[in-house]
C-alpha cells in the first residue's frame, strides 16, 4: 500500500499537465485577435501560468515549459520534438489550440495559433 | 559526472560544441531547399535526430530535449518563449535561428543533468 503511495506521490499525472495547460491557454487566448504589442506579454503569460501550477504540483521533476504562438495567415510550419532520457518516469504533452473543432463551434475567424509543450523530467 | 566525481555543466563549453554542431546541421539541411509541406516533416525529424544522436554518443550523464520547428517563410508573426523549472548551475538550453529564402528553422536544445 504504502508502496502505491510513493509511485503517485512521485509519478506525475498526464491528465493533470494537460488540463493545466490547456486551462492556460484558454484564460489567457481566449477570443484575442493577433496583437504584435500584446503577443510578447500574453505568450510570458502562459508560461509563468503553466510553471507556477506545475510546481504546486508538488512532484519531484523538472519542467520545461515551451509555448509558441503564430499569426494565422496561411503559412506552413511544422514542430518536431525528440528527446533522450527515461521513457517511463519522463513525459511531455504537446498542446495545439485551438482545436479546428473549437474554432468551427465558435465561428470565430481565429487569426492566432498556440502551440504550447511542456516537458517533465524526472529527478529520481 | 567526470572522473572526479564533479557534476559536468551544459553551461560551459559543452554548450559552444552544441551550438557550433547545431549551426551546421541547420545550415546542411535548410540550405537551397524550398518549403514542400508534404516533406517538411520527414525533414524536421530527420534534423531532430541528428541533433540529438550526436549529443548523446558525447554525453552520457544528461537528458536531452530538441525542439525543432521548421516554417515557411510569410508574413506573418511568430513568438516562442520557453520557461524551465530546474538546477541553473547544471542544467541549460539553447536556441537556434537559421532563416533560407524559403523558411526558418528553430531549433531549441534543453539539457537536464542526471
Amino acid at each position: 500500500m504504502e508502496e502505491n503511495q510513493n509511485l503517485e506521490e512521485n509519478t506525475y499525472s498526464q491528465e493533470e499537465v494537460d488540463r493545466i495547460t490547456q486551462e492556460s491557454i484558454e484564460s489567457v487566448l481566449k477570443e484575442v485577435q493577433y496583437d504584435e504589442s500584446k503577443v510578447q506579454g500574453w505568450i510570458n503569460a502562459i508560461c509563468e501560468k503553466v510553471t507556477q501550477q506545475l510546481i504546486e504540483l508538488g512532484k519531484p521533476y523538472k519542467y520545461i515549459v515551451h509555448c509558441m504562438i503564430m499569426q494565422r495567415n496561411g503559412a506552413g510550419a511544422f514542430v518536431t520534438t525528440s528527446q533522450w532520457w527515461d521513457t517511463v518516469a519522463d513525459g511531455q504533452i504537446i498542446i495545439s489550440w485551438p482545436k479546428d473543432k473549437q474554432a468551427k463551434q465558435e465561428q470565430q475567424k481565429n487569426t492566432l495559433h498556440c502551440i504550447c509543450s511542456v516537458f517533465a523530467v524526472s529527478m529520481i | 559526472m567526470d572522473s572526479l566525481g564533479n557534476q559536468v555543466s551544459f553551461n560551459g563549453p559543452l554548450k559552444n560544441e552544441v551550438q557550433k554542431f547545431v549551426q551546421q546541421t541547420l545550415h546542411k539541411e535548410l540550405d537551397k531547399i524550398t518549403y514542400d509541406h508534404s516533406d517538411a516533416q520527414s525533414r524536421s525529424n530527420k534534423i531532430c535526430d541528428l541533433i540529438l544522436k550526436q549529443l548523446t554518443t558525447n554525453n552520457k550523464n544528461f537528458k536531452f530535449i530538441v525542439n525543432c520547428l521548421l516554417m515557411q517563410k510569410a508574413e506573418c508573426g511568430l513568438n516562442i518563449s520557453g520557461s524551465c523549472y530546474w538546477d541553473n548551475e547544471t542544467d541549460g538550453s539553447l536556441t537556434i535561428k537559421h532563416e533560407t529564402e524559403a523558411m526558418i528553422g528553430i531549433v531549441n536544445v534543453f539539457a537536464c543533468a542526471l
